[in-house]
């Protein structure tokens, strides 16, 4: 795997991590605080639904990348 | 939105944390659904920037990055920022949905979520209230009918302000109204207890 790639695909990882922390906090601060509790779990429902979304996305779109490429730089062709 | 006292049953059956026993809601307050609207289409601009951006590529650019690590780099770049973008508007909808400004039979609550991890609750009994001001500024606040209420207090803390929120003209008639009816109450516990 390219080194450029897989420092890429580290920092990826760790945003995550640090996605998945925050997504709790979230959680745990509109269970606990809102005034209704039946918007609190849709927000959540719906808040990792789409986070599920955009990871798929992610994900698809990744496999069928070319994480061994080379680092050759672009050349502009007008 | 209710326009006389008492309020409609909407809020009467609310509870919050904290609420004394026999406490009754008359109004639970946020800011008005458009200036949430106004965060949300800042967030679909933002949606939106990357797919203009790559219209604004030239077509040799973008095939000359396709089978590089560059291609990599961008795909991955392009996932955290959406994630992000998503995180933050979670953010942003968060913050809208816990600020709340609550009028009770006894007092005027004041609930600000200041970031995630700053919860700020003040309260003032409605006796020690002393005015009330409504501001409507703006093009769409005129139109849509939101805008401030400066609720003047001799306690502590000096002044409450409902923030952006729907009709605030009856939200201050609704305060001033409560703190007559709270002073009717208080009179009346006076005689009682002077009698007895």
């Amino acid at each position: 795997m390219n080194p450029l790639a897989l420092g890429a695909l580290l920092f990826f990882l760790l945003f995550l991590a640090f996605y998945a922390i925050w997504s709790v906090f979230l959680a745990y601060h509109l269970l606990r605080f809102a005034p209704r509790r039946e918007t609190a779990i849709v927000s959540i429902i719906l808040f990792v639904g789409v986070t599920l979304f955009l990871l798929l996305v992610s994900v698809a779109g990744f496999l069928r990348l070319d994480w061994s490429a080379p680092t050759t730089l672009p050349t502009a062709v007008f | 939105m209710p326009h006389a006292f008492p309020p409609p049953s909407e809020f009467r059956s609310m509870h919050f944390q904290g609420q004394h026993r026999g406490e009754r809601v008359l109004l639970v307050l946020r800011r008005h659904p458009f200036v949430f609207i106004l965060v949300a289409a800042a967030f679909v601009r933002f949606t939106l920037l990357p797919i203009f951006l790559r219209f604004l590529v030239p077509a040799g650019l973008s095939q000359s990055l396709e089978g590089t690590v560059w291609e990599v780099l961008l795909s991955v770049a392009l996932s955290l920022y959406y994630l992000f973008l998503w995180l933050f508007f979670a953010y942003a909808w968060v913050d809208y949905y816990l600020d709340l400004w609550i009028v009770t039979d006894e007092r005027i609550v004041n609930i600000e979520q200041v970031g995630l991890f700053n919860r700020v609750i003040s309260e003032q009994r409605l006796l020690r209230v002393q005015d009330a001001t409504s501001e409507v500024k703006g093009l769409f606040p005129t139109f849509l009918d939101y805008g401030q209420v400066f609720v003047q207090t001799a306690g502590e803390r000096e002044r409450f302000v409902f923030e952006q929120v729907p009709h605030p003209d009856a939200v201050k008639k609704i305060v001033i109204l409560a703190h007559e009816e709270a002073l009717r109450r208080a009179g009346a516990q006076i005689s009682l207890s002077s009698v007895v």
